[in-house]
């Protein structure tokens, strides 16, 4: 591979970030009606987004006076993970404040999906411990921590295909029916009572999610939104104080994905649930979260607000790669860049780590 | 597509309503009629009528067949509901068995005498308990067998399950072979077995002179029987279709589904594994003792072997797996042929080519239902009576897959199209983006995957 060709393929990867951080808008700067009319949130003067930024102390991780452990929905401490020789991730701090929309972004490869999997309970930490509400999780298995209000989305749709959307929904209820064998089998009052409000509750679920039709269809029938859709009904079965969700917005078109931010926040709003998004994508990012953590081959690059982020050196350089002899430009301020148009948005980085 | 969903619907909701009042008339209508059938019809019919019936279908056939639905069902709940492909489900129709010989038979081994609600005369040596007693006994001692060899597997998925499930079923018909001496006991007489076993005693329809006391091979027995089998088997429908509807079954199809989606979703794995071990496995155990003491009336460790696991698979299988009715189908079939069907098939083909297949056709029965199996695998995979959400898997991709090969996309693409125009100025910068990444493409390629490659 030649000099030339690999400085071409860093200079289109350059444009793309760039269009990415102009076109996503700055919701949060308050001098920048673009984001929030493009994405039209009626409730951003509620929920603090624009301006007036709840930023709730013991968030970044060590913050003096406040203990992160009780300050925080899910706090993850300290966390190290070692697959053999390879550290996937490295010493890295979370914290979910409550009510929050908070994103763990970074490359390809960079050990968001380790690390998630590690807060749902699929891989064991090396090192570290995950506390959820003040309590020590870290031995949790994975179904208990779901009882307890740690939901989760996949990345790559995982409903119970040959189950009805109803059925998905009343699945993660498990945790919360009480009905055992025998009272199944004789179908005892309290069953049946039991049953029927799992069928309520799960239709009202799927409204929420505005696929209420669907009730009766099998998951694999729903198109590809509405199976997203489902998983995050399923997952709210669940009770959740915390919805992780993993990339939820691969695949879906600009619209689908603009409606989505409005269904965060009303997650968020009316239910009081703290969301956290995985992503690669920096523009979906940028739109919704009120804090961002950057991984980078497994370590922790950096925290804080949409706009620090965008400013951030480091971060450029994970997502650009550092030039050698030039100094990585700047991207422009938000304010400068010319009003985007949200369709044009493309992921910074194409494909993704299994 | 939106037909063919519907009609799905169409059928499930009907199959809802049956579930709900018509099935158990219907199943009862059927185990009467045939127990009328053969206890006053067939008796006042001239000959010419009542022999091919008795030759196709004699009474015996009729009562194995129902003990191997109870089998079948019981192996259902394992593979069909909880996806859990069992190979050794034999261990529990063997332990089910010698339940019966230790607390319903002559003892082989001991000397105290022990009589409880037993048909039998009072005087008669050895442990004598009734017969629904035993049936719950063996149940709940199978229950705890199936938990015991459900907990190692636990870990294990697909082929590995599989494997370890066969070994158990061989490591139990190996444990009553040499049964005789473990420990310097006799356990339960090894290689001889255990017989005779209790037959079943009908109560008050004995003693009212209605039906005869005691269940044996007789004739009448063999009638009566029909009701007895037909009760357990109903109750096992029961209970299957119950549990299908509740919160387990549930977590079982979604078990089946997908392992991972379903814990991250609160399933309880290890617990809700090992229910279906355990229900499952108190179906077999009540079928052990029906087959102990209704067909066998003895039991024997080579009554116990691999191919008798591989036939209730077979049947679970070819009669559409996860659906009740397919598998109690697939269990009257294939008992049949296995029992009385395949020989009179030998004999009319006999009666019309002069040949001699009324011996051989029997023998070579696992040829016949292996072919039968590949010949189901070829052309009805999904079974003969499959379950609704089965049939929509094999019969057409699910929408996201036809989507992914453009079939869809359509509306996908319409919806869009729309927000683009909203602002053309965003095409042309689409465009031209575009533009420029298909002529750096070449170059680009490479790169990119260099670049992958380096952060993984």
């Amino acid at each position: 591979m030649s000099e030339s060709s690999r400085g071409r393929a860093e200079k289109t990867a350059r444009e793309t970030l760039a269009d990415v951080t102009q076109l996503g808008g700055t919701p949060n700067s308050p001098d920048d009606p673009s984001g929030a009319a493009g994405y039209g949130r009626p409730d951003s003067a509620q929920s603090g987004i624009d301006g007036t930024l709840q930023r709730p102390e013991g968030t970044a991780a060590g913050a003096p006076g406040v203990d992160p452990v009780e300050a925080n929905v899910l706090y993850a401490d300290r966390i190290t993970i070692r697959f053999g020789g390879l550290t996937a991730v490295d010493n890295v701090s979370f914290a979910i404040p409550p009510k929050s929309v908070v994103s763990l972004i970074g490359p390809n490869g960079a050990g968001k999906t380790t690390f998630f999997n590690v807060l749902t309970g699929l891989y064991e930490a090396t090192e570290g411990a995950v506390y959820l509400e003040g309590r020590d999780i870290t031995a949790v298995k994975p179904h208990k921590r779901a009882a307890m209000g740690l939901a989760r989305t996949f990345q790559n749709i995982r409903l119970f295909g040959l189950m009805t959307a109803e059925e998905n929904v009343m699945v993660a209820m498990h945790s919360h029916l009480r009905a055992g064998v025998m009272s199944t089998i004789i179908r005892t009052p309290g069953q049946r009572r039991e049953e029927r409000e799992a069928r309520e509750t799960a239709r009202e679920l799927l409204d929420y999610v505005g696929i209420g039709k669907t009730v009766g269809e099998l998951a694999r029938n729903l198109s590809y939104g509405d199976q997203r859709r489902l998983e995050i009904a399923r997952a709210m079965a669940l009770k959740p104080k915390v919805l992780l969700l993993d990339e939820p917005t691969a695949g879906m078109n600009p619209q689908e994905s603009a409606n989505f931010n409005d269904f965060v926040y009303r997650v968020r709003d009316e239910k009081g649930i703290s969301v956290l998004l995985i992503e690669h994508d920096m523009s979906v990012i940028m739109k919704i979260s009120e804090r961002i953590t950057v991984l980078d081959r497994g370590a922790m690059i950096a925290e804080g607000t949409p706009d620090d982020i965008r400013n951030n050196q480091q971060v450029i350089e994970a997502y650009l790669g550092k030039t050698g002899t030039r100094e990585g430009r700047r991207l422009p301020a938000p304010g400068a860049a010319a009003l985007g148009t949200e369709n044009g948005t493309t992921t910074t980085t194409d494909g993704e780590q299994a | 597509m939106a037909a063919a969903t519907q009609a799905a619907q169409g059928s499930s909701g009907a199959r809802h309503s049956l579930g709900r009042y018509g099935w158990p008339i219907g199943y009862v209508v059927v185990i009467l009629f045939l127990f009328f059938l053969y206890f006053s019809i067939l008796p006042a019919l001239v000959k010419p009528v009542q022999a091919p019936v008795l030759a196709w279908l004699p009474v015996a056939t009729i009562n194995e067949c129902l003990m191997w639905a109870i089998m079948a069902l019981g192996l259902n709940v394992v593979v069909g509901y909880a996806g859990l492909l069992d190979l050794g489900y034999v261990a529990f129709w063997a332990l089910g068995g010698y339940t019966a010989g230790w607390l319903m038979a002559f003892p082989f081994n001991w000397e105290w005498d022990f009589h409880l609600l037993s048909p039998v005369k009072s005087t008669l040596p050895g442990t004598h308990i009734n017969f629904w007693l035993v049936a719950i006994v063996a149940g709940v001692l199978c229950a705890i067998l199936g938990l015991i060899i459900g907990a190692p597997t636990l870990r294990l998925r697909g082929d590995y399950l599989a494997l370890v499930t066969l070994g158990f079923g061989e490591v139990i018909t190996q444990f009553f072979r040499n049964s005789n001496d473990i420990g310097d006991a006799n356990l339960a007489n090894g290689d001889q077995g255990i017989s005779p076993i209790d037959p079943i005693g009908t109560g008050p329809l004995g003693a009212a002179g209605i039906a005869p006391p005691l269940l044996t091979n007789s004739a009448a027995g063999n009638v009566w029987k029909i009701l007895v089998l037909g009760l357990l088997v109903g109750i096992c429908i029961f209970v299957s279709l119950r549990i299908r509807e509740g919160r387990l079954g549930r977590a079982w199809l979604a078990l089946r589904e997908d392992e991972l989606a379903a814990s991250m979703m609160g399933v309880p794995l290890v617990r809700v594994k090992l229910l279906a071990y355990a229900v499952g496995a108190f179906f077999g155990g009540i079928g052990g003792v029906a087959n102990a003491s209704a067909i066998t009336t003895a039991v024997s460790p080579s009554g116990f072997d691999f191919g008798k696991s591989v036939l209730v698979l077979l049947m679970v299988v070819l009669g559409g797996m996860g659906n009740v009715w397919g598998v109690t189908i697939g269990a009257f079939l294939l008992s049949w042929l296995n029992s009385n069907g395949l020989k009179q098939i030998g004999v009319q083909i006999d009666a019309l080519a002069g040949t001699n297949l009324e011996a051989t056709l029997p023998r070579y029965n696992y040829v016949i239902l292996g072919l039968l199996l590949v010949l189901m695998m070829l052309f009805r995979r999904e079974g003969l009576l499959p379950e609704s959400r089965t049939r929509a898997l094999m019969k057409m991709p699910s929408r996201t897959e036809a989507e992914s090969l453009g079939a869809d996309s359509l509306e996908a693409e319409a919806e869009s199209e729309a927000v683009e125009h909203a602002d053309a100025q965003g095409d042309a910068r689409i465009a031209a983006s575009a533009a420029a990444m298909a002529g750096s493409a070449p170059a680009a390629g490479p790169s990119s995957t260099a670049r992958r490659e380096d952060e993984s």
